[in-house]
C-alpha cells in the first residue's frame, strides 16, 4: 500500500455490494492510500464490510443513485485535500490495478479527464454494445465530443475538471452527463482502454435505466 | 327521466362530500378548503340533475354535451395537476437529496 500522501482519492459508490465490494477494497488499498466508498442506503452490509478496510466509508440513509453517492465521495474527497478523483464500480467489474494508470495518464497528458473504454468484445451483450454506439452518436451530434464508452463508470479528473462537470443526474445517468457536461465545457480529455469483468447481468444499467439516460440526453440539449 | 351517468354522479358526489366533511373534521383540511371542495360537489350535483342550467357555456363553446365539458375539464385538470406534481416531485427530490448528502459528509468514519 502507497505509503506516502498521494495527491488523488479513489471514490467507490455502492449499494448493496457486501459480497464484492471486500475484493475491491482489498486490490485497490495497494494502489491507493486514500479510498472513499459511499455506502448509497445498502440494506446489507456493505458499510460494515467497507469499514474492515482501511478505507473512508460514507453512508446516505436512503438510496440516492450512484451519481449523488459519486458527487458525495468527490466532495469529501477535495475537501480532504485530493486533487485528483478517480471513480470505480463496487462491483468487481474495474480492476484496481488500473489506478496508477489513469492518474499517469493524467498527469503526463496534462488533460482534464480520463475516461476508461471498455473493450466491447469481452462480456458485453449486444444490446449493451448497440446502446453504447447510439449514446456515443448523440453525445458527439448534441455535445461535439465523441467518446467510445460513454457509461464506463472507470475515470479519473482533476478538481477543476470537477467544478465545471458539476452534474446533476442523482442515478446511472451521471456517467454520460459528465462526458455531455465534459463537450459543453470543452475539456481535454484521453480514452485508455481497460478490461472489465461482467460479474453479474441484472445489476447495473438495465434497459429501462437505458432509455432513460437517452430521455436524459435529450432533455440536456434541448431542455437546459 | 334520470340517468345512470346522472345516479353514479350523484352518489359519487355525495360520497366525495362525506369525505371531505370527514378530512374536515379531523383538521386535515382547513375551513375555506372544505368550503370550496364542498361546493364543487354541490356544484356537480347540481349540474347532474339540472343539465339545461349552463346551456348558455355549452353554446357558446359549441360543445353538445354536459359530458362532454365534464371530459375536457376533467382532462385539463388531470393535466395540470401532473404537471403541478411533477414540480413538486422534482423540488422534493432536490432537497432531500441534499440533507442525505450533507448528514453523510458530516457523518464520515
Amino acid at each position: 500500500m502507497p505509503k506516502e500522501k498521494s495527491d488523488f482519492a479513489v471514490v467507490i459508490p455502492a449499494y448493496n455490494e457486501a459480497e464484492r465490494i471486500g475484493k475491491v477494497l482489498q486490490e485497490a488499498q495497494k494502489y491507493a492510500s486514500l479510498i472513499i466508498v459511499v455506502d448509497d442506503g445498502s440494506t446489507d452490509q456493505t458499510a460494515k464490510v467497507a469499514q474492515k478496510f482501511k478505507v473512508k466509508v460514507l453512508r446516505h440513509q436512503i438510496n440516492l443513485g450512484k451519481g449523488a453517492a459519486l458527487k458525495t465521495g468527490c466532495e469529501a474527497a477535495f475537501g480532504m485535500g485530493a486533487k485528483i478523483v478517480v471513480a470505480m464500480d463496487s462491483d468487481g467489474q474495474h480492476k484496481p490495478e488500473d489506478i496508477p494508470r489513469f492518474i499517469k495518464t493524467l498527469k503526463e497528458k496534462k488533460v482534464d479527464l480520463v475516461l476508461g473504454s471498455r473493450n466491447p468484445s469481452v462480456g458485453m451483450t449486444l444490446i449493451r454494445i448497440l446502446g453504447n454506439k447510439i449514446d456515443s452518436f448523440l453525445i458527439a451530434r448534441f455535445f461535439g465530443i465523441y467518446v467510445t464508452d460513454p457509461i464506463c463508470g472507470f475515470r479519473a479528473f482533476t478538481k477543476k475538471a470537477y467544478q465545471k462537470l458539476a452534474w446533476e443526474s442523482p442515478g446511472y445517468a451521471v456517467e454520460t452527463e459528465m462526458v455531455a457536461k465534459a463537450g459543453l465545457e470543452k475539456l481535454s480529455f484521453v480514452e485508455i482502454p481497460i478490461e472489465t469483468l461482467y460479474t453479474d447481468k441484472y445489476k447495473g444499467v438495465s434497459i429501462l435505466d437505458a432509455y432513460k439516460v437517452l430521455f436524459d440526453v435529450f432533455k440536456w440539449r434541448f431542455l437546459k | 327521466m334520470i340517468t345512470g351517468i346522472q345516479i353514479v354522479v350523484i352518489i359519487f358526489s355525495l360520497f366525495m362530500f362525506y369525505v371531505t366533511f370527514l378530512h374536515f373534521k379531523k383538521r386535515e383540511l382547513s375551513l375555506g378548503e372544505a368550503l370550496f371542495f364542498s361546493l364543487l360537489w354541490l356544484g356537480a350535483i347540481f349540474l347532474t340533475v339540472f343539465p339545461k342550467s349552463i346551456d348558455f357555456i355549452l353554446k357558446t363553446f359549441r360543445i353538445y354535451r354536459l359530458l362532454d365539458l365534464a371530459t375536457i375539464v376533467g382532462f385539463a385538470v388531470l393535466i395540470g395537476l401532473s404537471f403541478k406534481n411533477y414540480l413538486e416531485i422534482k423540488d422534493l427530490k432536490k432537497k432531500l437529496e441534499k440533507i442525505v448528502r450533507e448528514k453523510a459528509l458530516k457523518e464520515i468514519k
